[in-house]
């Protein structure tokens, strides 16, 4: 089977083909029907997306990584509490994009508009996951060349987070750029990628997509320092524009939606 | 042109009906689903989807199944084998119109 989208493509030109050359009417609605049948199968896209679920489960990933990175910074470096705050943090940012998605899911849109479980034995979505598992594993592979020489002067424990006393590494133009390139790219595609479905009936996304090209820019020129001076307030701003978007997709949804009565389940 | 028109009108009679292609294109997509996910994106009301839904069921296309979500009941809905198999004979025919 064609991927619905590429089909839904060539069905559309061939039906207005028809059109054009005065086919039959029966030909026509083949056509139209056939049309119809490839909007219907995009809905489930559009589904997944009804609710800024996936958006918010990547504002709590941006946000747990940069507050823990700041907590570091900000309270004492001798106390308990910072550390325990911190690794919290960091772990809300590794484990809670997992856990907000499905608890949204759970009991916001499944009770409302209903459950639907994705089909995961595509060959579409395993070429998908494997080009993912690659592309994820280059990045990191290339944030720690990128970074090894930041990290051996600062005595970073993890990307985010900075050992406290730690001194400050000279600033290193290109990695920064590197590095604000990729959150950049990375953030922009993944958005354009997750609104894609509902940015046509929201057409605000786009604002904040140019907010998430053009925010990051902003952020280098007023900050100085290191790679992970920069990538701090970077990533407090993308989460924070991410969870806006999420947040705004959630309460529209939840404003034109109704929980059904108990004996439509 | 008679080509396009016989393969037209060799389609599946079952799942040619509008209401019931809708449901089937998008069970197509899913694993599976409940009745009220259907109710919502099919825009039926509950008596047309039921008898829609038995209709694909006789003919085992659809395979519905009483459950419970914690105390609440819940039908959950999905494309048997024979289903997708036919949903899949059911495009290839509407293409060769083309």
């Amino acid at each position: 089977m064609k991927h619905p989208i590429r089909e839904f493509i060539q069905i559309f030109r061939a039906g207005q083909r028809a059109q054009r050359e005065g086919r039959t009417d029966e030909f026509v609605r083949a056509a139209k029907e056939n049309e119809q049948i490839q909007k219907t199968m995009m809905r489930p896209m559009r589904y997944e997306a009804i609710d800024g679920a996936g958006e918010i489960a990547c504002a709590t990933m941006l946000l747990g990584f940069a507050l823990s990175s700041y907590m570091y910074v900000l309270l004492p470096p001798a106390s308990l509490w910072t550390h325990g705050i911190a690794w919290l943090l960091f772990f809300v940012g590794a484990f809670g994009p997992y856990c907000t998605h499905k608890a949204i899911k759970r009991f916001i849109t499944w009770p409302r508009t209903g459950y639907v479980a994705y089909r995961r034995d595509t060959k579409s979505f395993r070429i998908g996951m494997v080009a993912g598992g690659v592309v994820a594993v280059g990045i990191s592979l290339g944030l720690v060349f990128l970074l090894r020489s930041e990290l051996r002067h600062t005595g970073a424990i993890s990307p985010g987070i900075i050992s406290p006393g730690a001194t400050p590494a000279s600033p290193i133009g290109y990695t920064r750029k590197t590095m604000l390139a990729l959150l950049v790219v990375s953030n922009a595609f993944l958005y354009l990628m997750m609104a894609a479905a509902t940015i046509r009936k929201k057409p605000w996304k786009w604002l904040l997509l140019v907010l998430i090209v053009l925010g990051p820019l902003e952020i280098n020129l007023l900050v100085p320092g290191n790679v992970i001076e920069l990538s701090r307030p970077v990533m407090l701003f993308l989460g924070l524009v991410w969870l806006l978007s999420g947040g705004a997709t959630l309460f529209s949804y939840l404003r034109h939606s109704q929980p059904p009565a108990a004996e439509a389940a | 042109m008679n080509e396009q028109l016989q393969a037209i009108a060799g389609l599946d009679r079952v799942i040619h009906e509008p209401g019931r292609l809708m449901i089937v294109s998008l069970l197509a997509l899913v694993k599976e689903c409940d009745f009220l996910y259907l109710l919502h994106e099919t825009e039926m009301n509950k008596g047309n989807l039921s008898s829609h839904l038995a209709r694909l069921e006789e003919a085992g296309y659809v395979e519905i199944e009483k459950t419970y979500r914690g105390k609440v009941p819940m039908t959950l809905l999905r494309l048997t084998r024979a289903g997708r198999a036919a949903f899949d004979e059911y495009r290839k025919g509407l293409m060769a119109a083309f």
